[in-house]
């Protein structure tokens, strides 16, 4: 930079849509990982978990790099063509997702009990709507770079509304799911141990947090949108 | 003494050429629209014939508009101009070295205006200095506003659209005719002197209009020839920046004479003054420039292109990757027409400064990712130190070769 007296330099910086992006796509490579990983436990394969517990666990040491990258480097005097505050907490949500991936890698770790039979299609059901619900956000994160990338022109933004529709009604069938799958669960509470019951609830929270989660990133970026 | 006021005025038009013809390249560069070594050939080509076509209005001003040689004993404004051109090198070289964005025009409009108050304040032309440092703040803003307009244009009747590319193939060519209208205007008009030949202003419009249809015609053939067909959404607009890339080529060779139009006067004005004491040609309110002097500053900023600009543009081009061709064509587009205006004016300003406003001005369009407006306070400074400073060291300098002269 010595001997560089070009100021046009000092006046942009890189993308933290471009950012956002590399984030969602860290959140689809482990949403991939514990779709392997859940496979296994119904399947009662535990001494396959490890390895991918660990991946996750890079990833998810990534994703909060990149998060803490992107909040580092947006001081006051950048000007952002959205609400800088708005597209913080987008990030924190979008974020809180990746977290929610890591911790139910670990909580399905934490006891290597096989599921009950009569349970497990209810919670493929509701780990297939939790995959819904991470694939739209990341659609939702991608769109935006480009909405960005067409200068916010109208049409994009109505698709990019459709989106975050399309996660509100996600969370909602979600939603669903979780309630019928808790009072199946708690309908066998005399034929399973109380470990079993809190570890398989509990699950099924931490599924159902996913998609309130996707669901606030929505939000969030609607908020952005409005005008 | 003619032989050092010709090595500063070279030293000068080097700086020039090393620093400022990234603000033309860079953004190509960085887009990916040309390589390294086309955009140095293309800013050399461009930036000479700007100075050479075009450079005359603004050297003018610098060599007689700032303070009014008549009043002055021939052999003292002489020395004078050489302290001026050391001055403005010397502060130029330490600021760059310091990493200031500091202007080399505003330089030698504070140099000159140093060397004068020391003999008397009244020397200086002040309505002239009035009007320039007033075209400094004037210029990144129309600038900014210029390009503002450039980009929300293209968002209508571009972006928004469902075809985008479609969309472009029909409104670039109008672009292409403003392109070319602006550019051959300044030359034609009042401009090729150099060459013997003027025109009447009916008939540069009409020449320049004509130039504008037919680059229109032939950019509306190539146009149609290309056929994007995209994917996706995000495809499209990725595509859409390919098309683009052709146009922000054609802006970057105008910025490049534009800039070659302004910033030759920086080095080649002080030399022309003094080259014409020396052949003894009365100097009075009208300095004959001689076209030698136009074609050596050209010459040096070429040098400084092929010796150090290339880094710089490197540099640039891979820090300023976010602006993508429709960002940089508008901005682009918007410094050249700006610059020329001001050029065909004869005031000196600061191609840099003018191009830092229209990124701006497609940042306000929501055109950009991030936009720093730190960089306005450092502009700022850089317009309050840059005066004072090259006024001391010229003046300080005059008062020591007109010791060791006289």
């Amino acid at each position: 930079m010595k001997f560089i007296r070009v100021p046009i330099i000092k006046t942009l910086r890189g993308s933290p849509f471009q950012a956002l992006e590399n984030h969602a796509n860290i959140i689809r490579e482990s949403a991939g990982l514990l779709e392997e990983e859940f496979k296994d436990y119904i399947n009662e394969q535990f001494e396959k978990f490890d390895d991918k517990r660990k991946k996750i666990e890079e990833l998810e040491l990534k994703a909060d790099y990149i998060k803490s990258n992107i909040r580092n480097h947006l001081p006051v005097k950048f000007r952002l063509p959205i609400d800088r505050d708005t597209f913080l907490s987008l990030i924190g949500e979008v974020d809180k997702v990746e977290d929610l991936i890591q911790d139910i890698g670990e909580w399905i770790l934490i006891r290597e009990k096989p599921m009950p039979e009569n349970l497990k299609e209810d919670f493929m059901r509701l780990f297939q709507k939790t995959l819904e619900s991470i694939r739209t956000c990341e659609q939702a994160v991608d769109y935006l770079n480009i909405l960005v990338k067409s200068s916010f022109a109208e049409n994009e933004r109505k698709k990019l509304k459709e989106i975050t529709h399309k996660l509100h009604r996600i969370e909602h069938e979600s939603d669903i799911i979780e309630r019928n799958t808790t009072r199946k669960i708690f309908s066998m509470e005399n034929e399973i141990s109380a470990a079993a019951l809190f570890h398989l609830s509990k699950l099924v929270f931490l599924f159902g947090d996913i998609a309130n989660h996707a669901e606030n990133t929505g939000d969030r970026i609607r908020a952005l949108l409005a005008r | 003494m003619l032989i050092i006021a010709i090595i500063t005025s070279l030293y000068m038009a080097w700086n020039i050429g090393a620093n400022d013809v990234a603000n033309s390249m860079g953004t190509s560069v960085g887009s990916g629209a040309l390589t390294l070594k086309k955009a140095v050939i293309i800013a050399g080509v461009f930036e000479f014939l700007g100075a050479f076509l075009v450079g005359k209005h603004v050297t003018n001003t610098i060599s007689n508009g700032i303070v009014n040689p008549a009043l002055f004993e021939l052999n003292i404004f002489a020395i004078g101009m050489l302290s001026s051109l050391i001055a403005a090198s010397l502060w130029v070289t330490i600021a760059t070295y310091l990493g200031l964005p500091v202007s080399t025009t505003q330089s030698i409009v504070g140099a000159i205006m140093g060397f004068s108050a020391v003999l008397n304040i009244h020397l200086i032309c002040w309505g002239k200095v009035i009007d320039i440092v007033t075209s400094w703040i004037i210029s990144p803003l129309s600038g900014a506003l210029v390009a503002y307009i450039i980009f929300l244009i293209i968002k209508k009747t571009i972006l928004s659209k469902n075809n985008p590319i479609e969309a472009a193939k029909k409104t670039l060519p109008i672009f292409i005719f403003f392109t070319f209208f602006v550019m051959s205007m300044s030359i034609i008009y009042k401009g090729l002197t150099n060459l013997a030949l003027d025109f009447g202003l009916v008939y540069s419009l009409l020449i320049s209009g004509l130039a504008g249809l037919a680059a229109m015609i032939i950019g509306y053939i190539l146009l149609r020839r290309y056929n994007y067909e995209y994917e996706n959404n995000e495809d499209k607009y990725n595509k859409l920046e390919k098309l683009f890339i052709h146009l922000q080529v054609m802006t970057a060779c105008t910025v490049a004479f534009a800039h070659g139009a302004n910033d030759v006067a920086n080095a080649a004005g002080p030399l022309a003054t003094i080259v014409d004491i020396f052949n003894g040609v009365s100097v009075s309110s009208k300095v004959t420039i001689p076209l030698w002097v136009l074609v050596l500053g050209g010459a040096g900023i070429v040098l400084g292109i092929s010796t150090w600009g290339y880094r710089v543009i490197s540099t640039i081009g891979k820090k300023i990757t976010e602006i993508t061709p429709t960002r940089g064509f508008s901005a682009e587009l918007s410094t050249a027409f700006i610059v020329l205006l001001f050029s065909k004016l004869g005031i000196p300003l600061s191609t840099s400064h003018v191009l830092v406003g229209s990124v701006l001005g497609v940042g306000i369009a929501r055109g950009l990712a991030t936009v720093n407006y730190k960089v306005i306070k450092n502009i700022i400074y850089s317009w309050i130190l840059t005066i004072p400073i090259a006024m001391i060291f010229s003046a300080v300098i005059f008062l020591f070769l007109k010791f060791l002269f006289i």
